[in-house]
């Protein structure tokens, strides 16, 4: 067998090389995409530290603030989202279209959705496929809507109330204080909704820009 | 599991871009070793005298892929932390045949062009130029291309996925079909030479 | 170039096409390993084109779309992997090319043609191939290396296409080569 090997060329003996290491591959399982191993406790140490989530209004600020480190992805299915309340600079990505939609695993990504349970299933699905910077906006649009568009202002300080309305304001909504919130109290839902289905366009210039294209040829 | 180093956070982007650097030095370097920094070199391919671009693009795959495989295989590598390239196929197969087209007349690909850039070729110059001109053109262009750009869009798909076969079993085809591919090329380039021998006017 | 008959002076062979391939796989490799992706050279044309224009129409270069996605941020398009890659790519190959005594200016051609129209050829077979490039996603070194190592669908077909379109076209610029 040695002797065998000794009598090749280079070029055969590399060949040779290259049929065995091909032929014991075909026994190879590189795991990709579908199946994906969990770690359980990195998880559930960045949900007990809260790095799993942003708050509304922290949103708000990173938007007003037009920054572009992250990318906000809406993840209704499109119809729901071309017709109903957007947050601006959202992206539409429905839940089946994640893998296809270019995210890169260290970029800062936020999911929202109507409430945070569709965000959070999203969430662990990045994270178990090792996207590293995954967190949920806190109370879905529903959140978006009470703490950032239409935030009570009841039993705040004149500063803060200040701040809320400007913010608000911004984003084409108004605080509610006790006599505004009345007529609405129990703050459903339905009720904001239809109040705010006209979306105000964003001035152009405080569109954050798209995240930069990092990979490809 | 701890590559891509890049991904698991071993370095940050910034080093990275000192790895693109270093990574390129060994590309260039291959390149260089291999004759892509030469034209007639590179298009002696397709009039079938020396099919070393066939061998050493060939054999580059084969040597990625099974690296790839066996350090996927082995749990070092998370295959799925490895960005691929999403698949159009309709504008793939356009794109291919216009760079094909292209390849064989301006002589050169934009990575061998560098290559030989580097080494004093004055026609990877403006071949050079032309890429630049051609870039160019399409992003001013761009509206009236976005349809067939944008067309047939099946996400990041491998063979093995596409055709639900299993991965290790489309690597060793690969394996087996290059290494049929560079015994067909060595007999093609065995008959060219006597060829050229018994007809010494044609050159 | 040819005139220097010093026999140590002679541009050394290319290496064995087949350890070249596995230096070059083992390059790609690396790439993989180190920053999960592979090599490129054309989009560092682009990032290239996209400074440029911002440089001379800023307002311009962001209406254009294909474009516009590489000046988003606030680092320059010239702050991008492949542009550093291209960069090394030029001292590789120099440093191979001294090595081996084959770095020389000259116009590589076909003895039955002009330099004059084999530099148009080329400036022309580079335009189209920036626009193969473009519609592809990638060139022979994104597309056809490194997806073909990962087994990349679009890539395998990209490939195939490439040398069916050199293939296709060869005889018609023959003159040029031959």
């Amino acid at each position: 067998m040695l002797q065998f090997f000794t009598t090749l060329s280079t070029n055969q003996r590399l060949a040779l090389l290259a049929f065995v290491l091909g032929l014991v591959a075909i026994a190879a399982t590189p795991a990709r995409g579908g199946r994906v191993t969990v770690d359980a406790r990195e998880m559930a140490l960045l949900m007990e530290k809260g790095a799993d989530r942003v708050p509304a209004r922290t949103l708000a600020d990173w938007i007003i603030q037009a920054r572009s480190d992250f990318r906000l992805i809406d993840l209704r299915d499109p119809a729901t989202f071309a017709a109903g309340l957007r947050i601006p600079t959202a992206e539409n990505v429905p839940v089946g279209t994640l893998a296809q939609a270019g995210l890169a695993r260290d970029e800062k990504i936020l999911l929202v959705a109507d409430d945070e349970t569709r965000a959070a299933q999203a969430w662990f699905l990045l994270e178990a496929q090792g996207y590293k910077g995954v967190r949920i906006v806190e109370g879905g649009l529903r959140g978006w809507r009470e703490q950032v568009m239409y935030p009570r202002v009841d039993g705040v300080d004149a500063a803060q109330r200040a701040r809320l309305e400007a913010i608000s304001a911004h984003f084409g909504g108004a605080p509610r204080s006790g006599e505004t919130a009345a007529a609405s109290d129990t703050m459903s839902a339905p009720a904001v909704a239809q109040a705010v289905v006209p979306v105000p366009p964003i001035p152009a210039a405080k569109k954050a820009a798209p995240a930069k294209k990092r990979e490809g040829c | 599991m701890m590559a891509p180093f890049l991904k698991y956070g071993v370095f940050g982007s910034e080093t990275s871009l000192v790895v693109a650097f270093l990574l390129g030095i060994g590309f260039g370097f291959a390149l260089e070793r291999a004759g892509f920094g030469s034209a007639r070199k590179l298009v002696s391919q397709f009039y079938l005298d020396d099919l070393a671009v066939f061998k050493v693009m060939f054999t580059a795959i084969v040597t990625a892929m099974l690296g790839v495989t066996y350090l996927s295989w082995i749990g070092f590598l998370n295959l799925s932390l490895v960005y691929l390239v999403p698949t159009n196929l309709l504008p793939q197969i356009v794109g291919g045949l216009v760079l094909g087209a292209g390849f064989v007349i301006g002589g050169y690909c934009p990575g061998t062009a560098l290559a030989a850039t580097a080494t004093g070729r004055v026609d990877a110059l403006t071949y050079g130029a032309g890429l630049y001109v051609g870039t160019l053109l399409f992003a001013e262009a761009y509206p009236l291309v976005k349809g067939l750009h944008t067309a047939t869009p099946m996400g990041q798909t491998t063979i093995p996925q596409y055709f639900n076969l299993p991965y290790g079993l489309v690597v060793f085809a690969v394996v087996l079909m290059a290494l049929g591919g560079f015994a067909g090329a060595g007999w093609v380039e065995k008959k060219m030479a006597t060829q050229r021998t018994i007809e010494p006017t044609a050159s | 170039m040819v005139s220097n008959t010093h026999v140590s002076r002679a541009p050394a062979p290319y290496s064995n096409p087949y350890l070249a391939g596995i230096g070059l796989g083992l390059v790609l490799l690396a790439a993989f390993v180190f920053v999960g992706r592979g090599l490129g050279a054309s989009g560092g044309v682009s990032a290239v084109v996209a400074s440029g224009l911002h440089a001379v129409a800023p307002e311009h270069a962001h209406r254009l779309e294909w474009l516009s996605g590489r000046l988003a941020g606030d680092a320059s398009p010239l702050k991008e992997w492949l542009v550093f890659e291209g960069m090394g790519v030029v001292l590789g190959a120099l440093l191979s090319g001294l090595l081996a005594r084959r770095a020389m200016v000259v116009v590589e051609k076909g003895p039955r043609v002009s330099r004059r129209a084999r530099l148009l050829m080329a400036f022309f077979g580079g335009s189209l191939m920036a626009v193969g490039a473009a519609f592809a996603g990638g060139c022979t070194s994104g597309q056809a290396l490194t997806g073909g190592a990962l087994l990349n669908l679009g890539s395998w077909a990209f490939m195939l296409m490439v040398f069916a379109g050199a293939y296709a076209v060869a005889t018609f610029v023959k003159w040029q080569w031959r």
